[in-house]
């Protein structure tokens, strides 16, 4: 090794907690963006898997929209079309007590149908298929899923489906060779369809799985096939449903990469600052090394060494911690997923070359790229002159009015991007970027500005203390400066984020208010929170309609279907005068909606369906498995229930064009002086032996909805405290380095007689009026990040709008958080600072 | 941000130039060789470490053929040939009254049954083909007394299996095809009565339909069309049959005793002759033809005793206008069991039938699957004295083997003298015989597991 390279090799292990901060720096950057892009990867794997088990090889499927499909279909294809490669599938959610919090598929299926579709089910020994066709109730899982149940071949299986309570039998395990089948069929039962069917009490079916030729011949068949299907089926290839499901995440998706990004740019500040104090410790070093002649390039070659193995170290240590906080993070993605979209569960995350590759790059990309101006700096050292700091700063100073208007024009620049009329999300947070990007900038400005202010009141509350205080801010802005811009963004960042949180729940909150009209609600057991599952038994929806107490009903008939739109949830209100108080419109004409509802003769639109397919009222909505049908837009209402949007229709209207009766869930109006719990219990002895529904109060149902709405926002509350501790280390790296260039100044302060108590306050005061400018800049950066976050990123990302609500404690936490922030990141150097004794610090005099 | 640079106050500074002097190259060769390796090493390193993720992407091998639902199917179909539990389904014990067309449907108190037809036929130029088409009614479970709740659309026991072949002779190719669908939702099932319309049975697009409304009588379903395609291995057959002559029951009065444990036996009709015209589909050509069929029907749940092997099945339709056809249960010792037999069946349908003590076969020739390399027997002499028949019986094609679930051989066959005519004696033998009927083959128990049916 050379001499250079011993000599930075020693001065790196003579700092050794120098190193671990920088390592640190990187490796947290590394391991938040590693960590988000493995919880999306997983959960998108897993959806794959899920989907390819479950949808098998199909090429197409025909599906019945709202309405089931046929039973006879089939036949029909099979006998007049010659289709042979063709299965029959009903698919229904349920849940088990055995189970406790999983979604179950029942994947009910023709085991003669199956062999080119789902290979799987004839492997191994275990299934007895004879016996899943003909024993009434029996059902097959891997051994894995009977293990974990405690089910046992011949032993009862108990489901809750659609708010039937059922007991099947098991007749066989699968034994899933793959570990694709074995992750795939993790929540899945196999029935046969007519045991499915049994089970959910009706016939018809779900959908049709079809593998069709390519080519013209498939074509071929594929009009063949559409001519013959029933109003309302259609027939679409696999991937193109597959694709629809995955859509629904985009956004979503979109959002978590921007916040794991910003996560990496304040580890590219902290890195900065890291390596830019490891250059500054060396001044002397390194101009001593130019002195007997070392050359710039020798000199950048080993500054640039040390950035890429602390770099690789870092990002080494980042994909390890990124793979384990992946891990937990996947909990909190497919919660969210199952919450919001669909029944999704993830056994294993998956790590990808190309995962390790793109954090790799980013901490090798980013810590070289933070560490250009520390190695320019280091490369710029003349022999003489790289003692001498002043210039330094003097030149920082000169920078200060330039980047400020940078700041201005880099904020005006982002303004006028999110200004832009489009619905681009990308370029929205671009604009973002540059709006948080250039309240950085002004930063310095800022600090000059308010250190000037402040002055003359330090001064004359602390005596020259205060003066030297304020003023030693300015006097190395080159070491403050960037400080205080990354704790701007890093509480800002955490303020926008708390308004926007804040908001968007102040939002949902007196959304429930208003649209939760009835007292009682009742609706099937679901899996998916935000959705319920299938239909009550007609029965019992008769029976507690007339249940005592009540005064009028609401139903409502949901079903999620392709469309033209996308996933779409379709949904059919019978609604009760009382309950009209429901709707908030955003357009249409309040007056005559209710009326033309009603009649069936048009649809009320969500909010986000409306805004992302660009509909107003009067314009024709689609409607899906109607073949063309279509219906005007009498008013568009405020919905926080989807993100992809909703179409009601009165139950005239649902059953002129779908065979698809029943109800999913009833609102409950009470009569007067009835008392809710008296009803909720007359309701539940109502609830047959072999019936499971879901009885909820006004209340507890608005309870349930905001927790899944804190749920929903666990993982933003994640990363929001992962930015926070990333911007934080950058600060004390800052500050470290910051006192420790001073350390000779404060040396002379001390041989004239400051205290250690003196010196500390001293410094404490310099970090804690950096973290007051910190949190005076963040406040207007943070509003206006929520502001960003609310009415571009939410709008273009769910279609929803949000009312921005703005707390005094938001802000005043703000300031407090930069303010503790400051004064916590200087406690340690301000410390260590007070405790160097005058000598040590003086000895190169 | 504020980027500090300490700079000299020299003049070379003023150009704002602080990079390195161009002679000394920013990274040299070698710094950036071993930054790629380190990177790539990382990378492997990484890849090592994290490996097991990839192995998502392996997926189970597409299972050996038949080792899924159809297996069980056609296993539970030989088991009910060879004799499952026969408790739960009515037994074939005694002699019954047939009616038709009732009769022509399905049976579900019973195991099993099949509607059988085999073809010989000709093409433009003599071309020589042959036809097995045949459907086949499993019970996968006895029938469900009490009606099951809840919707029934799906609800079954009964699984249909297809067997069709179809034998080239011009071109040599034997090609058969095998399916099962379920016995509901119209995918596959029978129509026989009165009110159901036209007699049928099917199984997707395979089918057996009559093609008028049912008249009484057994022959009251004729002309019967069949139709099966398998586009995967370019064969379809559509084809009307209508029958030369009456009904024939075979065995007792049409209950046909195959092992000597009682019930061990089948309810077993049949059309010895049909006259037949359509079309065949094989190799790309569409063949027009015309020829004669065999039809049997025949319904059982238990049929062979445990110690009977399979059985040798010959129907032959002779020129002099008689109809043939002898089985000969073979016992697993080489054995031939008693109770094989046959029937005679003379020009005006009249019929006479054939005990094992009344006719004799003689293997001539062997043909060894080239699939398992099981024996078959390939030509034979076959011997009915009380009826003057000496014949020998030689496979349109050797290799007419039914590679499926279980294998057979099912073929068609050529019937000539046992002994060459004397007044064409001099000529080369194979010449001196020309072949004096046509008819079919089917051969179960030499490929191991026991037989679907026949």
């Amino acid at each position: 090794m050379s001499l250079l390279g011993r000599s930075s090799r020693r001065f790196l292990l003579r700092h050794p907690g120098q190193l671990a901060l920088t390592v640190l720096g990187v490796a947290l950057g590394v391991a938040v963006v590693v960590s988000i892009d493995l919880a999306i990867l997983s959960s998108r794997a897993a959806f794959e898997v899920s989907t390819e088990t479950v949808a098998g090889r199909a090429t197409h499927r025909i599906e019945g929209g709202a309405s089931r499909l046929p039973d006879g279909l089939i036949a029909t294809i099979r006998r007049d079309l010659g289709v042979r490669e063709s299965a029959p599938v009903v698919e229904a959610l349920g849940m088990s007590e055995a189970l406790p919090g999983r979604a179950l598929r029942i994947l009910g299926v023709d085991p003669f149908s199956e062999r080119p579709f789902r290979p799987w089910l004839g492997g191994g020994e275990g299934v007895d298929l004879p016996r899943l066709i003909v024993e009434p109730g029996g059902v097959v899982v891997t051994a894995a899923v009977a293990a974990e149940a405690g089910w046992e071949i011949d032993g009862p299986v108990q489901l809750v489906l659609e708010g039937r309570r059922v007991t099947g039998t098991l007749v066989g395990v699968i034994d899933a060779g793959g570990e694709l089948e074995r992750q795939g069929l993790r929540d899945v039962l196999i029935a046969d369809v007519g045991t499915a069917q049994s089970f959910l009490g009706e016939g018809g079916l779900d959908r049709i799985d079809l593998l069709l030729p390519e080519g013209e011949e498939g074509e071929r068949i594929v009009s063949a096939i559409d001519a013959v299907l029933p109003p309302g089926a259609e027939i679409s290839t696999a991937g193109a449903r597959a694709g629809d499901m995955q859509g629904m995440l985009r956004a979503f998706d979109l959002n978590l990469t921007a916040l794991s990004l910003l996560a990496l740019v304040f580890g590219m500040f902290l890195i900065y600052n890291a390596m830019t104090f490891s250059v500054v410790q060396r001044r002397e070093l390194l101009g001593g090394l130019r002195a007997i002649g070392v050359t710039r390039s020798e000199i950048f070659r080993m500054v640039m060494s040390e950035a890429f193995w602390t770099g690789l170290a870092g990002t080494a240590l980042g994909l390890v911690v990124g793979v384990a906080l992946g891990r937990g993070l996947v909990g909190l993605v497919t919660r969210t997923i199952n919450d919001l979209y669909f029944v999704l569960s993830v056994e294993s995350v998956t790590v990808t070359p190309g995962l390790i590759a793109k954090g790799a790059a980013l901490g090798l990309g980013a810590t070289l790229l933070a560490a250009v101006p520390a190695i320019r700096e280091a490369v710029a050292s003349e022999p003489r002159t790289s003692m001498v700091r002043s210039l330094g700063e003097a030149r920082a100073s000169d920078l200060v009015p330039r980047l400020g208007l940078a700041g201005v024009v880099m904020g005006l620049g982002g303004v006028g991007l999110l200004a832009v009329p489009t619905r681009s999300l990308g370029v929205g947070f671009g604009g973002l970027a540059l709006v948080v990007l250039g309240i950085a900038a002004l930063a310095p400005v800022v600090t000059v500005f308010v250190t000037r202010v402040v002055t003359p009141l330090l001064s004359r509350a602390v005596g020259i203390l205060g003066t030297m205080a304020a003023r030693g801010v300015i006097a190395s802005l080159s070491r403050t400066a960037p400080a205080i811009a990354s704790l701007v963004v890093a509480v800002s960042v955490t303020v926008g984020l708390g308004v926007m949180i804040a908001s968007f729940r102040s939002t949902l909150v007196s959304w429930l208010d208003y649209t939760l009209q009835a007292d009682v609600y009742v609706s099937p057991p679901s899996a998916v929170a935000s959705r319920a599952d299938g239909t009550l038994p007609p029965d019992l929806v008769e029976r507690l309609s007339g249940a005592p107490g009540i005064a009028g009903v609401s139903t409502y008939r949901g079903e999620i279907v392709p469309s033209d739109y996308g996933e779409l949830r379709i949904v059919a209100l019978d609604l009760d005068p009382r309950g009209e108080g429901a709707f908030r419109f955003r357009a249409g004409d309040a007056s005559s909606a209710f009326e033309r509802f009603r009649a069936g003769e048009a649809v009320l639109v969500s909010e986000p369906f409306a805004y992302r397919n660009r509909l107003a009222p009067g314009d024709a909505v689609r409607l899906p498995g109607t073949d063309g049908a279509t219906l005007p837009i009498a008013a568009v209402f405020s919905d926080f229930g989807s993100d992809q949007g909703v179409v009601m229709m009165g139950r005239v209207a649902w059953d002129r064009y779908f065979d698809a009766p029943g109800v999913t869930s009833l609102g409950i109006f009470l009569g007067e002086g009835a008392a809710t719990d008296d009803v909720i219990a007359g309701l539940e002895a109502l609830v047959g032996r072999d019936q499971s529904v879901v009885i909820n109060s006004n209340r507890s149902l608005r309870e349930g909805s905001l927790i899944v709405f804190d749920r929903t926002f666990a993982i933003t509350g994640v990363l929001r405290a992962l930015a926070f501790v990333v911007a934080f280390i950058g600060v004390i790296s800052a500050l470290m380095a910051l006192q420790l260039e001073r350390s000779r100044e404060l040396g002379v302060l001390r041989a004239n007689g400051l205290t250690p108590g003196q010196v500390w306050g001293m410094m404490t005061a310099q970090t804690g009026l950096m973290g007051a400018v910190a949190g005076i800049l963040a406040v207007p950066a943070g509003l206006a990040l929520a502001a960003v976050m609310i009415f571009v990123v939410n709008k273009r990302s769910f279609g929803w709008t949000l009312e921005m609500t703005v707390g005094p404690e938001i802000l005043a936490q703000s300031v407090a958080l930069a303010l503790i922030g400051a004064l916590a990141a200087g406690v340690w150097p301000a410390w260590r600072m007070s405790r160097t004794s005058p000598a040590l610090a003086l000895r190169d005099e | 941000m504020s980027d500090a640079r300490s700079r000299d106050g020299t003049g070379r500074d003023e150009a704002g130039h602080d990079e390195p002097r161009r002679d000394e190259p920013i990274m040299s060769r070698l710094d950036w060789a071993a930054f790629a390796l380190i990177v790539f090493v990382a990378l492997l390193e990484g890849w090592l470490f994290f490996g097991p993720g990839r192995e998502r992407g392996s997926r189970a091998e597409e299972p050996a053929r038949g080792s899924s639902a159809d297996t069980v199917a056609a296993m539970s179909l030989a088991e009910a040939m060879g004799g499952g539990d026969p408790t739960g389904y009515a037994r074939a014990l005694e002699p019954r009254a047939f009616e038709f067309p009732a009769d022509h449907g399905a049976h579900p108190d019973f195991r099993t049954e099949w509607w059988y037809v085999t073809s010989n036929l000709e093409g433009p130029g003599g071309r020589r083909f042959g036809v097995h088409f045949t459907i086949f009614r499993s019970a996968l479970a006895p029938p469900v007394t009490s009606g099951a709740a809840g919707p029934d659309a799906w609800a079954t026991n009964d699984v249909y299996m297809g067997h069709f072949a179809v034998a080239d002779a011009a071109s040599g190719t034997f090609t058969e095809s095998e399916r099962f669908t379920r016995g509901a939702a119209g995918l596959a099932g029978t129509a026989s009565s009165p009110d159901a319309g036209r007699f049928r049975v099917w199984m997707d697009d395979w089918a057996m339909e009559s093609l008028t409304a049912p008249t009484p009588g057994a022959d009251g379903v004729f002309p019967l069309r069949l139709s099966a395609r398998d586009p995967d291995r370019g064969t379809a057959i559509d084809l009307v049959v209508t029958p030369e002559k009456p009904v024939v029951l075979q065995g007792d009065a049409g209950l046909s005793q195959k092992g000597a444990e009682p019930g061990n036996a089948s309810y077993y009709y049949s059309f010895t002759r049909l006259r037949t015209d359509g079309t065949i589909v094989t190799g790309g050509d569409t063949v027009a033809v015309a020829g004669r069929s065999w039809m049997d029907r025949e319904w059982s749940t238990s049929a062979l005793d445990a110690s009977q092997e399979g059985w040798d099945w010959f129907a032959l339709q002779l020129d002099d206008g008689r109809d043939l056809m002898v089985y000969r249960l073979r016992g697993l010792d080489g054995s031939t069991d008693p109770l094989s037999k046959g029937v005679l069946v003379a020009p005006d349908g009249s019929s006479t039938p054939v005990t094992s003590d009344d006719f004799a076969l003689e293997v001539l020739e062997t043909w060894e699957s080239p699939i398992d390399g099981a024996t078959y027997p390939s030509t034979w002499r076959v011997r009915v004295p009380s009826a003057d028949l000496d014949l020998r019986v030689r496979p349109l094609l050797r290799d007419q083997e039914m590679d499926v679930t279980v294998r057979y051989w099912e073929g068609a066959v050529e019937v000539l003298p046992a002994e060459p005519a004397s007044t064409t004696a001099t000529r080369g033998d194979a010449g001196a015989r020309e072949p004096i009927g046509r008819g079919y083959v089917e051969l179960t128990g030499y490929a191991g597991a026991r037989p679907p049916g026949g």
